[in-house]
Parts: structure tokens; sequence; C-alpha cells
């Protein structure tokens, strides 16, 4: 047997390594059989390192190596327990040795072998290196192979549920990926997930440690239909779902590596290495040529991913699933207020259901009626306004009625699927403009790295939903000085939700940065602006989007009399989109300035926004303004370029 | 109406009397089981903020085989955790859509019990002309509902 080991040590071996096999074979004379696999490990560790496997992309996306900020590879995992070597976060040809040699420990324990344990690594470096299986010890794997069975991978989706109007943070939307089987039904497929563990419940905690790293994400695995309750039924987010030509071989893959990352912690942070970033690791590790990971930007958005599979052009399908809430409006909007009001009392309990049938109206106003009491009755309950009990017997008292009437008619609920996410412009923004301000010429630089403002095109966005960072103006011109930042907004959010007889959120805005103002003295100065307010707003029968908004607005400048000032203000506005291409933002507010200075404003202004092409528009934007009585009056015409 | 073919019905019936005398925990087997109570809701800011990680608490993260459900069992088809899992998690739409008639939720059910190809239109309309009979109360439970689903189907 010895004999039959060293024969096949020398055959296999390049010359130059004899020695040293000899020396390892011989150290491990008491173990014959096994000195046979460690020659074949060493020739399979040699192939490796003489292909240089290590420095494959297919390698380095399963490992979801990233470039380090001196340039080297570091893996965007943390957890140990991932890495096989030591020096396996940072040395990705160590690890591949790791790997492989970890293959050839026998451990004839069901699901204890790494084979078990990291199947997508196995599966590539069989391949890379056409492992013979007949050298490698036998691996049982029954809980890999049963839950990897059950899900049965054939093709992929990638899934944007889209942001949440009345929740800033959540108006970027998110991502995550589908697996599909054979079923017909999507419902019961499975969707993969990337999101942080937290256990917190205070907000400002919770927003330092996920801008700062300190949540520690994992990958999830469970039902689609678990997570279309939560988006669509639960938090009212319409869905689109992309399906990408990935081949079964491919998906496979993903489902593999998948298992490799599960219980696999890393850091979660809310800019880049979020749910986004991290997604795209799985389509790269399906089809390495890919290399999204490489070309992502600084932030990495939800919409992001999108675009990169689109750019990508892997993807064959775009689906949208509206949310209830998309439904409810639909339905609302295909009745008269009396019937509304019908459906709105059964959902208060204070009409009968059963009293319906016998309502003077056509069959499919009765339904539209009932679907549209069921649906509302469902989002009282979620909103906890009703009990578990009352609302059961509700439930069924409604549906029980529906069921009587039959199916709707064909299309009844048609409703085109709005601008694609993918559809909307980029969300980076430069501006280049000119204008006039009290009476002088001035040129403008604006730039905004992310994301969306109200006056930009709403297609693919939130209607009445503003995000804005960092956004920056620099003007040349019309000052004391020949170049001046006019404003630069740290952070500027506007969610304008409009409320009717159903659903009733409040909108609100928070703004804080610089902004040149004119002062009690009539000139202008910097000032560093917290501005925040709260009211309502409501869709106008004649068009547009009303909004009243109580706010607070303090203001600190060495110009202003006692450098910090405060005091109440209003705002009052409408948004509307005219045309497709045509947007109007009107608006009016005024702020008394009481605490600390004896200052007061009021200030009109009107946008106009005209949209060129998905990543082009206009802008006209005029303003008119008494500072005590003073007037300023600014008109400003610029182009956008988004990307 | 003409009898609809399902694949999972159990070809041996068995009597409901099997799982009668069974003292189950049915909490969350019925109408109203809401997959957000356990929901962090306490802070506006937190709820604003949630959505951005998208956070689980706690790792349940991969509900692969989702074992075994808590709830009483069917009698009338075979032995089927994710079509119990599924109705579990979804018994508020699949009621909605028997209701309607038609919906996702109901196509889905009908798949997992092996619907005979074809005959989904007549399955959906039985089931809506007999919604009162699969929902009994608002106390019903998955078990019942899928048997009560299974009778007027094959009736």
């Amino acid at each position: 047997m010895m004999l039959n080991a060293l024969k096949r040590i020398k055959i296999l071996c390049d010359p130059d390594y004899v020695t040293l096999a000899l020396a390892v074979s011989l150290s491990l004379v008491p173990f014959p059989a096994f000195s046979q696999q460690t020659g074949y490990v060493e020739d399979l560790a040699r192939k490796a390192a003489d292909l240089r496997l290590h420095e494959e992309r297919g390698w380095k996306a399963l490992l979801h190596y990233g470039k380090s900020i001196r340039g080297e590879d570091r893996s965007k995992i943390d957890d140990k327990r991932f890495f096989l070597s030591p020096h396996g976060r940072t040395d990705p040809q160590a690890e591949l040795e790791a790997t492989l040699r970890s293959f050839f420990l026998a451990d004839s324990k069901d699901g204890q072998s790494s084979i078990c344990r990291f199947p997508a690594r196995y599966a590539w470096l069989t391949e890379h290196l056409t492992i013979d299986q007949a050298e490698l010890p036998a691996a049982s794997c029954s809980e890999r192979d049963k839950s990897l069975g059950a899900i049965d991978a054939k093709s992929a989706v990638l899934v944007f549920p889209v942001g949440h109007i009345n929740s800033p943070a959540s108006m970027f939307g998110h991502t995550l990926i589908r697996i599909d089987g054979s079923s017909k039904s999507n419902l019961i497929s499975y969707a993969v997930n990337y999101s942080a563990a937290n256990t917190d419940s205070n907000g400002l905690q919770y927003a330092w440690k996920g801008l700062t790293g300190m949540y520690k994400g994992y990958y999830s695995l469970m039902p689609y239909y678990d997570k279309v309750r939560e988006y669509n039924d639960l938090e009212h987010r319409d869905m689109w779902e992309y399906s990408l030509n990935l081949t079964t071989p491919e998906v496979e893959r993903m489902l593999n590596h998948i298992w490799e990352l599960q219980n696999i912690e890393s850091s979660y942070y809310f800019l880049d290495e979020n749910c986004s970033y991290n997604l795209m690791f799985l389509i790269e590790v399906a089809r390495p040529e890919l290399q999204l990971t490489n070309k992502a930007g600084f932030f990495v958005l939800p919409t992001d991913t999108v675009r990169s599979v689109m750019d990508a052009g892997i993807v064959e399908e775009v689906k949208y699933r509206p949310s209830q809430g998309t439904r409810i409006r639909n339905i609302i909007s295909l009745l008269d207020p009396d019937a509304r009001k019908i459906a709105y009392d059964i959902s208060f309990l204070e009409y009968d259901p059963a009293k319906v049938k016998e309502l003077p109206l056509a069959t499919v106003e009765k339904i539209k009626i009932l679907d549209l009491a069921t649906g509302f009755v469902q989002f009282r309950f979620s909103r906890k306004e009703i009990d578990k009990n009352t609302y059961s017997r509700l439930y069924l008292k409604v549906l029980s009625e529906r069921s009587n009437l039959g199916p709707a008619p064909n299309g009844l609920y048609h409703n085109d699927d709005p601008a694609r996410p993918d559809d909307g412009h980029g969300t980076t923004r430069i501006s280049l403009g000119s204008g006039v301000h009290r009476g002088k010429l001035f040129g403008e630089l604006n730039i905004r790295p992310e994301f969306h403002a109200l006056l930009d095109p709403d297609q693919g966005y939130l209607p009445g939903a503003q995000i804005k960072f960092m956004d920056t103006a620099v003007r040349f011109g019309a000052g004391s000085e020949p170049v001046y930042l006019k404003s630069l907004h740290l952070i500027d959010i506007v969610s304008i939700a409009p409320r009717d007889t159903f659903f009733k959120p409040v909108s609100w805005k928070v703004n804080t940065g610089f902004d040149r103002e004119m002062m009690s003295n009539g000139d202008e100065y910097l000032i560093y602006r917290l501005n925040t307010g709260g009211g309502f707003s409501y869709r106008s029968p004649f068009g547009g989007i009303w909004y009243a908004l109580g706010e607070m607005d303090i203001n600190a400048g060495s110009k202003i009399r006692s450098r910090v000032a405060g005091g109440p203000g209003f705002s009052i506005g409408s948004t509307e989109q005219l045309t497709p291409d045509l947007k109007l933002l009107l608006n009016a507010g005024g702020y008394w300035y009481g605490l600390g200075d004896d200052r007061h404003s009021l200030k009109a202004s009107l946008g106009l926004n005209f949209r060129v092409s998905r990543n082009n528009s206009l802008n006209l934007e005029s303003s008119q303004e008494y500072v005590n009585s003073r007037s300023v009056s600014d008109v400003l015409l610029r182009w956008n370029y988004y990307y | 109406m003409k009898k609809v073919l399902l694949g999972m019905v159990l070809t041996l019936a068995i009597t409901g009397s099997a799982f009668a005398g069974q003292a189950r925990n049915n909490t969350g087997c019925g109408l109203g089981t809401l997959l957000w109570e356990n929901k962090a809701d306490n802070s506006v800011l937190l709820q604003v903020l949630q959505a951005t990680t998208n956070g689980t608490s706690g790792n349940q993260t991969f509900g692969i085989t989702s074992g075994t459900s808590n709830c009483q069992q069917p009698s009338k088809v075979v032995q089927n955790e994710k079509l119990i899992n599924f109705v579990q998690a979804n018994m508020d739409n699949l009621a909605q859509d028997i209701a309607m008639g038609k919906g996702e939720s109901l196509d889905t059910f009908a798949e997992m019990l092996g619907v005979a190809p074809g005959q989904n239109a007549a399955f959906n309309a039985k089931l809506q002309a007999n919604f009162a009979k699969i929902f009994t109360s608002e106390n019903v439970v998955i078990a019942e509902v899928i048997d009560n689903a299974v009778t007027v189907a094959s009736n």
C-alpha cells in the first residue's frame, strides 16, 4: 500500500516537488490510506496555484472580496466562521487552498464535512480543478440536500419593493431575490433577503448604529408570501419583479452559495454595504463575468441594483405587484362618494354588509363596495383599530356577502402599471443655470449627490416624496463676493402624503443646512438652519396635491442679533404633474423670528420642471420674498442632468 | 356542478374523529394571524427607520423546511407541511380570494391541492358558491378550512 502511494506521487508530481512530496508521505506512514489523498490534495493545490484560480472573479465573488482602501483584497464578510484559513478574509489564495484541503478531511458523520457546509465552493473547485470524486472521502449532507431540494431552484427574480411614502428611510425602497422552482405559483417560492438583525427600540440609537455598521447583517431565506404580505399588505409598498435570465445551473450555484451564508454575519451599513450591495454578490456568484459589485458607486441604493441588472442586460420580464393600498385606492377611484361611504361605514361596523345586496345598484357596484370594505377592514385590523375577534367576525360577514355576488367582470380593477423604477431619472443630479437676483445677473452650479426632489420628474418615484442629501449650490455674480455658497443642505426630506376618507397620513418635513438669507438690515449672509414641520395634505378635485404645514425654523449665524434665532412659521402649497413631462410646484411660507432676532419673512415661489428625457430636465424657478418689508426677487433657469 | 379532481386528496377517507380529541394549541391557526404582530411600533422614528434595514429581530433566518406547524392537521389531504404553512400565513387572503372567486392565493391553494389541469375555473366557482361552508365561523382553523374546501370541491 505504501509503495502504491509513493508510486502515485511520483507519477503525478512535477520533479521539483518529489522530495517534498516524499517527505510528506513519509511523515504519514502510519496512515497509508490518508497519504494517498494527501498526495492528491498537494497536486490539486499546486494546480490551483499554477492556474492562479484564486484570482478568478468566480472565486472572489464566492468569498465576497472587494478592494480595501489600499487596494488589497478584503472580504466584506467579517465572520470568522466563513473562512477556513485564518487569513482567509484578506488572502484569497490561502482561503482557496484551505478550502480545498478541508474537502479531503474525512468526516463520515452526517453534515459534518465542509463539503456540506460550502457546496458552492465545492462545485466551483471541482469544476475548475476537475477533482476526481473517487479520491474524496464520502460525505453525507442530508439536511442540506433536504433543504435545497425543497427549494427546487430553477430561475431567479430580483424583487424591488418601492419606498414607503411616510417613512423616509425606506423611501429608497428595498431589494431581495426570489428563487422560483417548478411550481406555477410564485407565492410559494423562496425569497433571499439581506437585512440587519436588531433589537433596539430607541430610534436614535438605531440610526447611529445603522450608519456606523454596528448592526450585524444576515442573509435570510423565507417563503415569498411572507415578504409579499409584509411589503404589499402591511406596509402598502408596491413591488416590482425583474425576472433574470440566469440559467438553472447558475441559479443552483446561487442557492448553494446562499446556503454557505446561513447564519454568517457581516456589518450592515445603511448607505453602502446594505441590502442592495450585498445582493449583487449573489447575482455575481451565479454569473461571475457580470462584475456588479466592482461597478458599484459610493452609495448603493436599491434602484442602483435594479439599474445595474438592467444595464447588464439580464432582465427578461418586469412585473408589477400593486400593494393593498394601491388596490384600495384603485377601487375608491371607481366608486362615487355615496358608495365609498357605505364601504367606509361597513368597516366601522356602522353599516350591515347584509344590506348591500338590497341596494338599488348594479351587481358590479355592490361587488366594488364589498371589495373596498374587505380591503379596508384588513387595513383597520393591521392598524390595530379593531381587535382580532371583531375583525374575524366582520371580515367573514363581508366576504360571505361578497361570495354571493359571483366573480367580478374581467378587467374591472385593471389599472395601467405606473412608470417603472428603472425608468426614473438617475439619483445624482448636476445642474447649470443662470438667473436674475435682485436685478443682477448670476450663474449657478448645483450638485445633488442623492436622490429626488419634489420638483424632479415623478416617473419611477413616489409622488410627494423628497429626499436630498448634500444639495449644494454655488453662485457666481449678484453677490458681495465673486463666487459664493448659495446653499448647502445636508439633508432635506419632505413627505407630502395626501389624506382621504380612508387613509389619514401626516405630511412632514425636515431640512438642515446652510442658506444665504437676507437679514433685517437688507444684506445677505450665510446662516445655518434647522427647519421642521408637520401638517396635512389633500388631493384637490381640480388637480394637484395641496398641503399646509406648521413649521419651526431655527437659524444660527454671526449676523443674527443674538447669534441664534428661532420662531414659528408655515407653508402652504401644491404639487402637480400637469402632463407626463411638466411638473408644477407652488409654495408660500412665512416665518417670525421673534426669539433672538427681529426679523420676519414672507416668501412665495413657483417652480416648473420640464422633462426633456429620462436623465435631462429643465427647471424654471421664481420667487418673491419680503424680509421686514424689503423685497428680494429671484428668477432662475437651469438645466438638470441626472446619472 | 361537476366534481373537481384533487391530486392531493387521500383516497382512503380518514374520519375527522382521529384528530378530534387532540388538545392542540390552535392559536395562530385561524383568521387574523398577522406576521407583523411582533413588530416594534413603540416609536415613530423607529418605525420610520426600521424599513431601511428591513430589520428582522432574532435569527429566524433560514425558514426552508419550515418545520411542523403547531396547528391541527387536516384529515382529508396527504400530510403536507408546505400547504399547512401556506394556509396558516395566508388564510385571510385566501378567504378573500375564495369570496371573490379568483386570486393569486386561491391559484396557489389549488395548485398545492393538485387541482387537475383545466379544472381551476370549476374549482374557484365551487369554492366561491360554498364560501359559508368553508369558512364556517370566525373561529375556523386551517385544518377545517382545508378539509371543508376539499369536501366542497369533491362533491
